[in-house]
């Protein structure tokens, strides 16, 4: 029985490590590693308004595990990266909605989740529902669906981890944190 | 006996009485308004009535009129009895039944909200489900849906916030940047704490305002209505079977109940014949919903005291669950599965195996949940002894469902008033008498032991053969009205259905069990501290889809 060598698994970060005598080096921009450090650790908002909330809990549950992409929900928008607006925004909760929304620090992203969420849903005819929480704030994700699989949850979230490290490589900041630099 | 109901009611009140009848095995009186409440406070007060559950109030807007329709329910008798008035349309007004049930009390400001009807002598008559600006009332037949898409939206959402402005107390000054109070007074005051709507143990968006001193709760006031979708005016601008999909988000935990509930209304009010084979898969799924329901709850309440891992678990053997309906309906939450006489479509081959395999599962890892949860030195700490209400109390308030077993009623619907097969199978009514948070925590998994005995009883009953039922391409139910009320896993969960013949309902009422079960939560909190309110709103399991519509 002799030792077997062991190939070393390719990963993504082996094309940035760069050998040198006496160990390696990873070269990339500040940019990069924040965006890389922001995307591992995505955490959202624990802030369910009807049935897709139950989704949303599904999706942290056991089977589908949110915590393998490093997302662990936070009970207060200070902690959070990422709303997920999981549900119907009725009239009356859209001026809370936009609240939470104004009291996250930046950079943050928000997933409508949901037909409701997008448009309105089944209740786009409703007197009392939002048609889409677009009117009240910013959407980075649209994600469809009545209500959508963890699955679809779990795609939009990494849809937004590629919009991080798009943003991060292309030195843009996103158009609402220009907008606010600009008041 | 119901002779016996009317005649005592004529007895006193001759002249009251417009009209008299009976449906659905209820007396039926129409009355005039002015009596209402003499006629409610001597069906509650005498001992031989004692109409003690004021089961649901509807409020109907027939353009010419405003009719109220009063279902209530004597717990001890089992008996029922229907009460109408009608109303000046222009300045609908009645006296609040409030002093006689406490329970009456949201009903009547519901109907205040959506139809304008004012109750004199209301404690609190003002808007509940819509904001307190809101103008005109959605549930009236010429009300206008708003076109406009930033309607009820502010121009200027920095305007929205109020600026918070702390005030000086009068005996208190700033000296050198300190403040500084009078000499041998420690200030003491009310404080008021905002919980919700954004909370993570409201269980959606729920608001509660507490009144605290210091860290004991002295008064508690729910605001609901973050969620009200308006869906009875939606269904009377949908087809009967195109509104079945959104009785599915009233309460999103059971969209089974809500089905069954819905369609056995339509059913009873177009006289309709389920086939047996559907009998049978209805019971199946309804069962496996309520547990699947109280998975969520028994997760969540571990979850609410900070215990994570029983959450993991729960959700876990839901998901299973979440795969029988997905196999039978292709839905995990949404099922939309039945139809006027029937379900959508007939159960796979292999739902029966799997269906007991997944009951073998259940039963073995209950055993564990005890272990981990129910009997848990700390969880029961916390749970016993906290936010008791009594059974006369729970009655009043109508209550339904587990927490009303939880306070020693055994009142459920399926034995009290059986509908669908239930009266075939074997299983008992989970009581406790305590009326404490654990006992309406240890009902709740005591029912999911009897829901695997019922699913097993109907798996052997099932029988064998084609699942058939014809609808018409325009559905249309009669004239009429129906009123059917099934025990979903929340509760006594009722649907009254108005039809003028067209293809579309011309009222629909939500009987909502969550809804009125929240109006007791300020009598149940009061004198516990913060920490108790999560418990005691947790062991009540509301789901806001419900509450709020």
């Amino acid at each position: 029985m002799g030792i077997r060598k062991v190939e070393a698994i390719k990963r993504p970060i082996d094309a940035f490590i760069e050998p040198i005598p006496g160990g390696s080096l990873v070269l990339t921009t500040v940019e990069q590693a924040l965006a890389w450090a922001r995307q591992s650790s995505l955490w959202y908002m624990l802030f369910g308004l009807a049935c897709c909330g139950i989704e949303l809990m599904a999706t942290g549950a056991a089977r589908y595990d949110f915590d393998r992409f490093g997302m662990i929900f936070r009970a207060s928008p200070r902690q959070s990266d990422l709303m997920i607006v999981a549900g119907t925004v009725t009239k009356k909760m859209a001026p809370r909605v936009r609240r939470l929304w104004e009291q996250m620090a930046e950079p943050r992203y928000v997933i409508a989740m949901g037909s409701c969420a997008n448009a309105g849903g089944p209740f786009h005819d409703s007197y009392s529902v939002v048609r889409g929480v677009d009117l009240v704030i910013p959407v980075d994700i649209y994600l469809a669906g009545c209500p959508p699989r963890p699955e679809a949850l779990i795609d939009a979230c990494l849809a937004i981890h590629k919009r991080m490290k798009a943003e991060a490589s292309a030195k843009v900041r996103k158009p609402e944190a220009e907008e606010v630099a600009q008041q | 006996m119901s002779e016996m109901i009317e005649s005592a009611v004529r007895q006193h009140f001759a002249e009251d009485i417009i009209e008299s009848g009976a449906a659905d095995g209820a007396v039926e009186l129409k009355i005039k308004p002015e009596s209402v409440l003499p006629i409610c406070q001597f069906l509650k007060e005498t001992p031989a009535l004692h109409f003690d559950y004021p089961a649901s109030i509807t409020g109907v807007d027939r353009q010419d009129r405003i009719e109220l329709i009063y279902h209530l329910t004597s717990m001890a008798k089992g008996e029922k009895i229907v009460l109408r008035t009608d109303l000046n349309r222009d300045d609908p007004s009645v006296d609040s039944v409030t002093p006689v049930w406490r329970g009456a009390n949201w009903q009547e400001r519901e109907i205040y909200d959506l139809l304008g009807v004012r109750f004199k002598n209301h404690p609190e008559l003002r808007r509940i489900l819509l904001p307190d600006d809101w103008e005109g009332y959605p549930l009236r037949k010429d009300y206008v849906i708003p076109e406009d898409d930033r309607h009820g939206l502010p121009e200027d959402w920095s305007a929205e916030w109020e600026t918070c402005k702390p005030e000086m107390p009068p005996e208190c000054r700033i000296t050198d940047g300190r403040v500084v109070c009078a000499p041998g007074k420690l200030r003491t005051e009310e404080i008021q704490l905002n919980m919700g709507p954004q909370h993570p143990s409201t269980h959606g968006v729920l608001r509660v305002e507490l009144v605290l001193d210091g860290e004991v709760v002295i008064d508690a006031k729910p605001d609901v209505g973050y969620l009200h979708r308006g869906m009875e005016k939606l269904a009377e601008m949908r087809s009967y079977i195109q509104f079945i999909p959104i009785t599915d988000r009233f309460d999103y935990l059971a969209s089974m109940m809500n089905n069954a509930a819905y369609v056995g209304a339509i059913e009873k009010l177009a006289g309709i014949e389920v086939s047996e084979k559907a009998e049978y898969i209805r019971v199946i799924v309804m069962e496996l919903q309520r547990i699947a329901s109280h998975l969520v709850y028994f997760g969540t309440m571990g979850l609410d005291l900070g215990a994570t891992t029983p959450f993991l678990y729960a959700f876990r053997e839901r998901e299973l669950i979440l795969d029988l309906f997905e196999m039978t309906c292709g839905a995990r939450l949404t099922y939309n599965y039945f139809r006027p006489g029937g379900v959508s479509r007939d159960l796979t081959a292999c739902f029966d195996s799997k269906c007991r395999a997944y009951i073998k599962q259940q039963r073995a890892m209950l055993r564990e949940y005890n272990d981990l949860l129910t009997d848990n030195e700390i969880f029961i700490i916390r749970m016993r002894d906290v936010g008791v209400i009594s059974a006369e109390d729970a009655t009043e308030y109508g209550l339904s469902g587990p927490n009303i077993r939880g306070s020693g009623v055994a009142y459920d619907v399926r034995r009290s008033d059986p509908y669908s097969i239930y009266d075939r199978f074997e299983f008992n009514v989970a009581t406790q008498p305590a009326g404490d948070s654990l006992s309406r925590f240890l009902v709740r998994v005591q029912e999911i032991s009897e829901s695997l005995k019922i699913i097993e009883q109907a798996l052997d009953g099932i029988p064998e053969g084609e699942l058939k039922y014809k609808l018409p391409a325009v559905f249309k139910a009669p004239a009429g009205e129906a009123y059917h009320h099934i025990e979903s896993a929340r509760g006594d969960l009722g649907v009254y259905l108005v039809s003028d013949g067209t293809p579309k309902p011309y009222r629909m009422k939500w009987r909502a069990p969550s809804f009125i079960t929240l109006q007791a939560l300020a009598q149940m909190v009061r004198g516990w501290k913060v920490a108790d309110v999560v418990a005691i709103l947790g062991s009540l399991d509301v789901v806001l889809g419900e509450v709020d519509r």
